[in-house]
């Protein structure tokens, strides 16, 4: 059944230089293509397709993302004529296949046999068919099922010379991650008794003398479901766990199955890395042979390119530094946004190169040919509705020849000397209900430091906080809410070895179980910080409180006055030094930004939310630290990162953003 | 099932192809209730009175020239208190006390609101929406459409009443049940899901037929049963097949008119026994309030077209809306008379802010209804609930009552009414249309489309208000209506277009039409699939114009048009437009498809067809729609100003009546000759009308 306890112990190891190629699939240039759904046209456009895609330059699909009632049109009754047309006509074209098993889209045949896998939502709601994803991830019938068209899948393919990749299902924790009917309890209860052992450990864990929730026996517990007032929160951390947990071993299943059958062919699943909360990807990242993302940009957001290269340098970084697969983006606009705002004349273009500047080997859509109905017939395509005369599938043509010469880039990879950690658990944690303030968001705190980092042409890794960290000179915590303490006893060796570490509030403040680190806030860093918390003073909304240069400076630095929002503290120094104070405010007079130099290196700690510019300059001062470069006189209009290669070969990308 | 035939032929949409009238003057066009006067009146709720409030209440409804009545609209459980069980003694006084005042009977079915027993003893037959809530009682329209206990429960109780009033003289007209369609219209319960899979078969005969209306091949959905096909209830996305959902749509307004058809047919059996079949039987609708129901189709099983009216309070110039509901009820009448069945004479209760109407205001609604074509204004309701769900709803007589501003503005309207007898049977005739279509409301508003701001009811009243300060008077037409008989029509939004209709609009322009049409209008075909190689699609070498790409703006983006310089603005949408034979008439001057033309003007045949490819500000729209209107010949009065309203009703002796209704603070004048009705007064070249006042000249 599911994963079992133990989690974050060991996550994502760098990747040498040379290992990708054992991960990558059989391609002699860049990856180019998109998501391919012939069912949905008549055979005699199939041709078309193919001769279309040598026009662009395509070298790979993925088929088969949603074939799944077409392959097995009855149980048992498997039809694969049409996919081996497909295939073939693929293969004569020199296209290779990126083969999908059909799993995210169960058929109608199938609900109707099994309506008890119809998932159900934690408000008690049994979600229907007619749509995709429907499926609890703990019916034994539905794994079955799966289980069953993947090894038909792989019995017949996987010595096929057009197939070289697997996409396992189709964006694992979207739209469905949990599932709360009586399959998933027994699941969770399983899962629990296997983390746990015993109920006192499990008691523990959970703080059930809160509230008298105290368990008594295995069956007693319950999916978090909605209740009266807030479940346990150590209670729901662990749902999420075991949430994510099922769905890998959904993947894993599928993966050993075509494995089995040769193990030459690298095996993925398409993550959304920055989007998808329910999925703990580092732990995804080290099943799969590569990393594969679909990213899509938030429609005319002015940051929309900077949200693009953090979700592009997180996808590197799951990866280990080696080179990724852009699975899945947009020609240009997407169907699902409120304001589906087309991308601009050059902008897919951009898009593509900036994904690859960040180490993508492969710049593939969503999807080949637009569909003419279902819910994604207003998502652009390579082939739009309106054919090849048009602006789309000229810039796809011309992609497909600029990738062609930007192929010497292939494996090389990009260096980065600052990283910014990123936990799926603190995330979790941290958006449960009852906190001090529903503005302290997790992504929000990501994309704040990001973005500067950004601005500055600091080029970041992601990692995880219980990783080895010394190859960075800089790492930043924009949001480690929980922290473990082993993790912080490795953020404390890093800045003892000479690292210079960036805190923000409301990280390590509690443990595994979501229980706080007493005796000061906060907890698992007051030390490595040099300073103690006694209450946090949250704001309300719309407040803004001044910040300033401390009087003890001794003005060796440009003075500072800028305004925090959303949360302060009243910061006692405990060995670290004050940089910029509250004015004003509920902690007026205390330390805001403080500096504490520990072993070789410095903790920096930041108790508000700061202003763009003000925290732009506590990050210059933190990199000056740490001897990284940071860049203010180059444009922030400008994007700058250079992959090398194996040999030394340097490619610079320069990507100029004031087009859009 | 034959009713979905019916629906299609009566709406001029067979699946042959051919078109026709959307609302033709139906056979029974004669049928109106026997009244020597236009209608006055309201809903009439006896049974929440005692017995001696009744005979007030019918000396008060003399005061005022109330000649007509709507009686027993939620009176089930007085009329059946347990299974089976008939007191009609109540009513058999009321009808009784009525006539002898001579007053008339619309006698309603009660079948909005099931009695309390019946949905105890009956607990499946409760509502089930498409997030699974069970939806309970206490409350009205607690009904299952597809529920057998329920139809056959609904078809004994108007069988009872008609055998009982059939032949009562007080009784002219038979209201059936009230406000089909809301609150509930949909129902997702296990018996709605199999009369869905039954209406599925009937409509595509082969689950192949099926699998390819719907694309199935999309994220693997095909059917190998028709059991598979469930209710399109909630799913894991924000939306499922919108075609599934465009047919659950299309299947909800079909089985609510077969019940209204059942109960029709009980009553007409018993009127025809009777010797009077000349009674007309009808049922209230909601246009334009009601997305579920297809009212074209509706229309056409109705005797005459009923209609209940309510200004959105906060609306400012909410009377352009209530214009927009009487040409649109006069439109699904079928150009004859109609029934304005319910207003207020004040405020409402179920709206945020239920903002009461100032003096004169009533006044002015309910003529202006009948302005445009109403033979009869009515009310909810006459006298003010005590308690209940609706007791802070304005009635005729109110909390206060008599000594009351609102009651005396009733018996003055009674009066203005009576002096308007010469008007009966005359009718409002218009030379431009704007389209109207159901399935389009339904299809566009699905969940992934290009911009939320994509709404069908906007773009309908953002024109119609352009055309009404120009005093263009308008009908509504179904986009498969024979147009010929208009010199403009205007296509607000009609995202889904057949590609019949799309033949019918190239014929009007061919034969010498002018035709506007809006963005993101023939886009799609009956089963929600893209005409594919260039937007519009269906309608692409009519406009002369090709898209291949839609640019919505964000929420907060204002977009200038223009030429060389800006002279308008735009906001929500936006298209590459390329010419393919039209001529620019404005540029995009900034934004995503700037130096783009934004609306075209495409020479075609002996007409024109304009494309309007953005959401321009008012007054921008208003210029455009003056040049199309010179191009169709077509009076564009931008001199008067647009707070006076000027309609005219024509009586089949050509006599004109001029309604000058002024909603400006200032007295206005309008050329005119003749004798105002309400007053008596002569004008001679110029009529005069007082801020706030109506007057209605018989034209010398």
């Amino acid at each position: 059944m599911a994963g079992t306890g133990g989690v974050t112990a060991g996550y994502g190891a760098q990747v040498p230089y040379g290992a990708e190629r054992a991960g990558w699939p059989r391609l002699d240039g860049i990856a180019y293509g998109g998501d391919y759904n012939p069912e949905q046209w008549p055979e005699e456009v199939w041709t078309e397709d193919v001769a279309l895609m040598r026009e662009a330059g395509v070298n790979l699909v993925s088929l088969g993302i949603f074939s799944w009632v077409k392959l097995e049109p009855e149980p048992g009754k498997f039809e694969f004529g049409w996919l081996d047309r497909i295939i073939d006509l693929l293969h004569e074209g020199g296209i290779a296949v990126d083969l999908a098993t059909p799993t995210a889209a169960p058929p109608a045949w199938f609900l109707k046999a099994h309506p008890d896998i119809r998932p159900v939502t934690r408000d008690g709601k049994v979600l229907g068919g007619a749509s995709r994803q429907t499926y609890c991830p703990h019916a034994p019938e539905y794994i079955a099922a799966c289980n069953r068209i993947a090894e038909q899948l792989a019995a017949r393919y996987s010595d096929h010379p057009a197939v070289v990749l697997w996409h396992i299902h189709n964006e694992y924790g979207c739209h469905v991650a949990e599932c709360y009917c009586p399959a998933s309890v027994t699941a969770f209860q399983e899962w629990a008794q296997a983390r746990y052992r015993t109920l006192d450990a499990l008691n523990e864990a959970w703080g059930t003398a809160f509230w008298g929730q105290t368990i008594t026996a295995w069956d007693e517990i319950d999916a978090p479901r909605e209740a009266p007032a807030d479940v346990n929160h150590a209670q729901r951390l662990d749902f999420a766990r075991f949430s994510s947990a099922s769905m890998l071993e959904l993947f894993k299943a599928q993966r050993d199955i075509v494995k089995a059958h040769n193990p030459a062919i690298p095996v993925t699943t398409n993550f959304m890395a920055v989007l998808n909360k329910p999925m703990d990807l580092w732990s995804w990242a080290r099943e799969v042979d590569l990393v594969s993302d679909d990213h899509y940009t938030t429609a005319g957001s002015p940051v929309r390119h900077i949200e693009l290269s953090m979700a592009a340098d997180l996808c590197r970084s799951l990866a280990g530094g080696a080179p990724w697969l852009l699975m899945e983006h947009s020609t240009g606009a997407v169907n699902w946004q409120p304001r589906n705002v087309a991308k601009l004349p050059g902008e897919m273009i951009r898009n593509s190169l900036a994904h690859l500047a960040r180490g993508a080997d492969g710049i593939m859509y969503f999807q080949w040919r637009a569909s003419r109905a279902g819910t994604e017939k207003y998502h652009s395509a390579m082939v739009p509705h309106a054919g090849t005369d048009s602006r789309i599938w000229r810039d796809v043509v011309e992609l497909g020849r600029q990738l062609r010469e930007l192929r010497p880039v292939r494996g090389a990879r990009v260096e980065a000397d600052t990283a910014v950690l990123f936990d799926w658990e603190s995330w979790w944690a941290l958006e449960l209900d009852s906190r001090p303030s529903v503005d302290v968001r997790f992504l929000d705190m990501q994309f704040a430091y990001y973005e500067q980092l950004w601005r500055a042409h600091v080029t970041a890794d992601f990692a995880h906080q219980s990783m080895d960290l010394s190859r960075y000179r800089l790492v930043v915590v924009p949001q480690s809410y929980v922290l473990r303490a082993e993790e912080a006893a490795n953020l404390r060796r890093y800045v003892e070895g000479g690292g210079t570490l960036v805190v923000s509030y409301f990280s390590g403040i509690v443990d595994e179980n979501d229980a706080v680190h007493l005796g000061g806030y906060p907890g698992a860093l007051r030390d490595v910080l040099g300073v103690r918390v006694d209450e946090f003073l949250p704001l309300a909304a719309g407040q803004s409180v001044a910040v300033h240069s401390a009087a003890d400076t001794g003005g060796s630095e440009a003075e500072v006055a800028g305004s925090g929002t959303v949360w302060s503290e009243p910061v006692e120094l405990r060995g670290a030094e004050a940089v910029l104070t509250y004015a004003d405010g509920p902690a007026a007079g205390h330390p805001a930004v403080t500096r504490h130099q520990l072993g070789e290196g410095q903790a920096w700690y930041v108790s508000t939310r700061l202003d763009p510019a003000t925290l732009r300059e506590i990050l210059r001062r933190a990199a000056a630290d740490a001897g990284v470069e940071f860049d203010t006189q180059t444009p922030d209009t400008l994007e700058s990162v250079r992959r090398v290669s194996a040999d030394g070969s340097v490619h610079p990308f320069t990507l100029d953003h004031t087009a859009g | 099932m034959t009713l979905q035939v019916e629906r299609a032929a009566a709406a001029g949409r067979a699946a042959d192809g051919a078109t026709g009238p959307a609302a033709s003057p139906r056979p029974s066009a004669a049928r109106w209730p026997r009244l020597d006067a236009l209608a006055y009146g309201a809903d009439y709720n006896p049974e929440q009175w005692p017995q001696e409030v009744w005979v007030e209440d019918v000396a008060l409804m003399r005061e005022a020239g109330v000649n007509l009545i709507s009686l027993g609209i939620f009176s089930w459980a007085l009329l059946e208190p347990e299974p089976g069980r008939f007191e009609f003694g109540w009513l058999d006084r009321v009808v009784g006390l009525l006539h002898e005042a001579g007053i008339a009977v619309d006698l309603a079915t009660p079948t909005a609101a099931a009695p309390a027993w019946f949905l105890a003893r009956y607990p499946h037959v409760r509502p089930v929406t498409r997030e699974g809530v069970v939806l309970g009682g206490s409350a009205r329209q607690t009904y299952c459409p597809h529920a057998s206990e329920y139809r056959a429960a609904c078809r004994q109780i108007a069988e009872q009443l008609a055998a009982r009033y059939a032949a009562h003289p007080a009784v002219v007209m038979w209201h059936v049940h009230n406000e089909y369609g809301a609150p509930t219209a949909e129902c997702y319960c296990a018996v709605s899901a199999a009369a869905f899979r039954d209406w599925l078969r009937a409509r595509y005969g082969s689950l192949d037929a099926l699998n390819a209306a719907w694309t199935t091949s999309f994220w693997g959905q095909q059917y190998s049963d028709w059991e598979q096909i469930d209710a399109p209830r909630r799913a894991p996305m924000a939306d499922v097949n919108p075609t599934h959902r465009l047919d659950f749509q299309r299947f909800t307004s079909d089985s609510l008119l077969e019940l209204y058809t059942a109960e029709r047919d009980v009553i007409r059996a018993q009127t025809t026994a009777a010797g009077r079949a000349e009674v007309p039987i009808t049922t209230n609708l909601q246009l334009i309030n009601c997305k579920s129901l297809d009212f074209w189709a509706w229309a056409a099983q109705t005797d005459l077209a009923a209609n209940d009216h309510y200004l959105s309070a906060e609306r400012p110039d909410n009377h352009i809306e209530l214009a927009l509901c009487a040409d649109f009820t006069r439109s699904v009448g079928g150009g004859g008379p109609w029934l304005l069945m319910e207003h207020s004479t004040s405020a409402v209760s179920w709206q945020p802010r239920n903002l009461a109407k100032r003096p004169g205001e009533m006044r002015r609604n309910s003529l202006a209804h009948v302005a445009r074509g109403a033979d009869g204004a009515l009310f909810f309701q006459w006298r003010a609930s005590r308690g209940g769900g609706e007791k802070f709803h304005s009635a005729m007589v109110p909390h206060g009552g008599t000594r009351s501003r609102i009651w005396r503005e009733v018996v003055s309207l009674g009066a203005d009414l009576a002096a308007l007898r010469p008007l009966q049977g005359s009718t409002t005739v218009a030379d431009a249309a704007l389209l109207w279509d159901w399935e389009s409301w339904w299809a566009l508003e699905h969940a992934f489309r290009p911009s939320v701001d994509l709404e069908f009811k906007e773009r309908q009243l953002a024109y119609y208000e352009a055309l009404w300060r120009a005093h263009v008077g308008v009908d509504f037409a179904h986009p498969s209506a024979d147009l010929s008989q208009y010199r403009m029509v205007v296509v607000p939004q009609m995202y889904l277009c057949r590609e019949e209709w799309a033949e019918n609009l190239r014929r009007y322009v061919r034969g010498g039409g002018t035709l506007v049409v809006s963005y993101f209008s023939g886009i799609v075909d009956e089963h929600d699939s893209v005409h594919l190689g260039g937007y519009p699609g269906a309608l692409r070498d009519l406009l002369g114009v090709l898209v291949e790409e839609f640019l919505p703006l964000r929420a907060d983006w204002t977009i200038g048009l223009g030429g060389g310089e800006t002279i308008g603005t735009a906001t929500v949408w936006a298209e590459d437009v390329e010419l393919r034979g039209a001529e620019a008439v404005l540029t995009y001057a900034d934004g995503p498809a700037e130096g783009k033309p934004a609306v075209t003007r495409h020479p075609y045949g002996d007409g024109h067809a304009w494309y309007v490819s953005t959401r321009p500000d008012a007054e921008t729209l208003r210029e455009i729609l003056r040049l199309a209107a010179a191009d169709a010949g077509v009076t564009f009065d931008t001199e008067t100003p647009d707070t006076l309203e000027l309609v005219r009703r024509k009586a089949s002796d050509d006599t004109s009546y001029l309604f000058a209704i002024n909603h400006g603070q200032q007295e206005a004048a309008v050329a005119a000759s003749g004798v105002d009705l309400l007053t008596g007064e002569a004008f001679i070249g110029s009529v005069r009308i007082p801020a706030g006042s109506v007057r209605i000249v018989r034209e010398a």
